[in-house]
This record gives structure tokens, sequence and C-alpha cells, in this order.
């Protein structure tokens, strides 16, 4: 077993010999509480800490603000994109809810892969496992746990990764790898930064993401269609959620946006949240109309989205780190080793 | 004003350096002592702590030996080290001061 756990480490580490020293440890643990070898527990141990290693999180300590910033960001990022992708595809357009009664085109962009493809009932892809471990996420930030935060975040890592072999294996539908990727991605930094539990900023980011996808569910299941008709170059007017989930996202920005350019207060607060919330839901409103000949309905829907976010999420990293004066001064006070 | 105040474990394996320089495994036995076993650092805790404090510059290597074929690095606490563990005992020792001040001028209940 020791071979494989070294092996984990990066090449550095095995070279000067902290790879040794950190096994040790372990070995040097285990001895005392009369094991001849570590538990399963301190090999993970050992495994997560290569992982770091190879991440070059450890040793290189980021400034405090900055890395809940990051951290804020890439949770309420995976927690909106899973709800988004819920909604736009597990539910099935056209069949559960009239918010995607008039789906057209089916959201093959995000989960179809074929008419070989089965679903994964009753939903529509295998996506569903990855996004109900980021509502775990979800919940174990909001109320505190930072070892339940942490280890369902690693669960939707290893459900990321494991539902494209499934797919496969099973020949179900699943997500498109892109959107897997991003959802990869978000658990990485959240794992590499450390979930931020009860931090103000992610909190707000996870009940404002998961206030609107619920909102939305379930005004769909009552009858009522919040999302309004939307245009495209390639589709001209449909009603699918992707599509009409631009204008959510414009109506995000407008007042998430106003509120905390005019904010006189140097923090971050509910409008920043909705924008941090907001991000998957541009990315995923501008996705449908990539196409080089769309770039009218592009520019109405994505280049409106995506500047008016830019302009503001600067303003609202700006906010949530003091400014650019106090975040240059942490930076100074962390390279003076007071960071720690 | 973001800052972050030294964590528990950062703070603990800096005192456990105060005395003496250990091994990593020393400082993991020494943290779990002077905590009265409320502490018990896993692996990796500890090395990201001393990653991070090597590369602050609070603690240096100081000194490997090999037992049982186990490599061992000895750490030590540097200057700058203990200015920064003293600022610290001397912010919690005054927190502590003023909050026991604070629960004596309240009358007893019950």
């Amino acid at each position: 077993m020791n071979g494989w756990i070294r092996a984990c480490f990066p090449r550095s580490w095995r070279r000067d010999g902290r790879a040794d020293e950190a096994m040790g440890i372990s070995a040097d643990a285990a001895a005392d509480r009369g094991r001849r070898s570590p538990s399963l527990i301190d090999v993970a141990d050992l495994a997560w800490l290569a992982m770091q290693a190879r991440a070059g999180v450890v040793g290189r300590a980021m400034p405090p603000p900055v890395r809940r910033l990051v951290a804020g960001l890439a949770t309420a990022s995976g927690l909106a994109l899973s709800i988004a992708l819920f909604m736009a595809v597990e539910l099935d357009p056209g069949r559960h809810l009239d918010v995607w009664t008039y789906a057209s085109p089916p959201v093959g962009w995000a989960g179809r892969l074929g008419s070989d493809r089965r679903r994964a009932a009753p939903f529509v892809t295998l996506g569903v496992v990855v996004e109900a471990l980021w509502l775990l996420v979800a919940l174990a930030v909001l109320t505190g746990r930072r070892g339940a935060a942490r280890a369902a975040v690693l669960g939707t890592l290893a459900a990321t990764v494991a539902v494209p072999v499934a797919a496969r294996w099973y020949a179900l539908d699943r997500p498109s790898l892109y959107v897997l990727g991003a959802l990869a991605a978000c658990s990485v930094l959240t794992l590499g930064t450390g979930p931020v539990v009860r931090e103000p900023f992610a909190v707000r980011a996870a009940w404002v993401a998961g206030g609107t996808g619920l909102g939305l569910v379930l005004a769909g299941h009552y009858g009522a269609n919040p999302v309004p008709h939307h245009w495209s170059a390639e589709f001209g007017w449909t009603g699918t959620g992707v599509g009409g989930s631009a204008f959510v996202v414009l109506g995000l920005l407008a007042v998430g946006g106003l509120a905390v350019f005019f904010s006189p207060a140097h923090r971050s607060g509910w409008p920043a949240a909705a924008l941090i919330a907001a991000l998957p839901w541009a990315v995923l409103a501008t996705r449908t109309i990539t196409a080089p000949w769309a770039a009218p309905a592009r520019l109405e829907t994505g280049g409106v989205v995506v500047l008016a976010w830019l302009a503001a999420v600067g303003r609202a990293a700006a906010s949530s780190t003091g400014g650019p004066g106090h975040l240059v001064r942490t930076l100074r006070h962390d390279t003076r080793a007071s960071g720690t | 004003m973001v800052t972050e105040e030294m964590r528990e474990p950062t703070f603990l394996v800096l005192s456990a350096l105060a005395d003496a320089p250990r091994h990593g495994y020393g400082v993991m036995r020494e943290v779990l002592d002077m905590s009265d076993g409320r502490v018990r650092l896993r692996t990796s805790t500890l090395y990201a702590a001393l990653e991070r404090l090597l590369a602050d510059g609070l603690v240096a290597e100081a000194g490997r030996e090999t037992v049982d074929g186990r490599l061992r690095r000895y750490y030590a606490l540097t200057d700058p080290g203990r200015e920064r563990l003293t600022a610290e005992v001397a912010r919690l020792t005054a927190n502590a001061a003023e909050a026991d001040r604070r629960l004596r001028l309240r009358p007893a209940t019950a």
C-alpha cells in the first residue's frame, strides 16, 4: 500500500523526502495506537494530503479574503448550476412542469446524447445524483457542519467522475461533459479552499440560489409560468427554461447590480450573493445561442448578461474583500507571515 | 476590515515548538497533550499548518534523522514565529481577562 500512496504525492515531495516524512508520521501514530499499519482513515488522510500537494494548495496560503471569495463563489456556483441543470433537464421538459411545456428544442446540449440512450427514470439523466449531492453541500454549509460539507463536496467530485462511466456502462443519458467539468471544477475549488461554513456571503448565495430554483419549480407545478417566452435568432420564440431564464438572470442583474453599485457599505450583501448565484444561469442562458450566425440573439441575452455580470461582480468582489487597497494591504500582511 | 485570526491548530503547533525543536509526530503528540486530548491533528492538517508556517518564515527546519527507516524532519520556532506567538498569547490573555472581569461584574443568579 505504501507504494501507491507514495506515488500519489508529486515528484517534488517524493524527491525531497516530504512524502516519506508524512507517511512516517502516519505510521508512528498507528504504532502509538498499537496498530501495525495506518487505518483506512489515516490512509485516506494521506491521499487527501497528496491531492492537496498536487493541487499546490499546501504551503501556498491564499490571502484570507481571496480564499473566502473563491470558496464562496465555487460553492454557490456548484449549487446554482446544479439547480439550473435539475430544472432545465432532469424534470423532463414538457411532461412534469408547465414551465417547460413549450420546450423547443429539447435540451440536448445539457443532457440528451441520442436516441440510443435511455433516461434515468424518473429523471432524465444520471446528473441528478450530482445535483442531489450539491444540495447536501448547501445544507451542510447552512447548518455549519464543516466536516459534513467537506465530505459532501468530496462526494460530488466522486459522483461527477463516476456519472460518465456509469452512463456509458448502462447506456443512460448524462449531462454533457462541459457541464460535468464545470461542476467538478467547483468541487475542486471548494475542496482546495475549504468549504465556507456559515460565511455570510456563501450562506446568502446558497439561499438565493436555492430559493430561486425552488420558487420557479413550485410556480411551474401550480400552473404559473414565471419564465417569459424568449426570442432567439436560432429558434424564434420559444418557452424553453434555459432561454427564458436569460430574462430571469437579467432581472437579477438589474436589481442586484444596481443595489451593489449604489450600496454605501463595503461588505458583501444579498445583492452580491444574488449576482454570484446568477452566474451559472447566465452561462446556461448564453450556451443555447452560440452559433456564429446567431450574433443578434447572442448580443441580446449573452453580451448584456456577461458584461453586466462582470462589472457587477467586480464591484461585489471589491466590496467583499474590503476594496483593492485593503486587498493589497492583506497581501503584504500575509507576506509578513501574519495571515496564519 | 477582513482579517483572519490565528486558527487553533496553528496556535497549538507554534506552542508545541515554543520550548524545543520537534519532529512532525512529536508536534502531533505535544498538541494532543497540551489540549488534554481534545485536539488530535491529522497528518494533512499538521502538514498544511507546518508548510504554511515554513512558507511564512515562522518556523524553520532544524535537522533531519532517520529512525527505523522513517525520515524525520525537525522544526524550530524562528524569531518572527516567537514574536507572532507572543502577540497571539497577549491577545488571547487580554480577551480572557476582559471576559473574566465582566463575568465578575454581574451578580450571581439563583
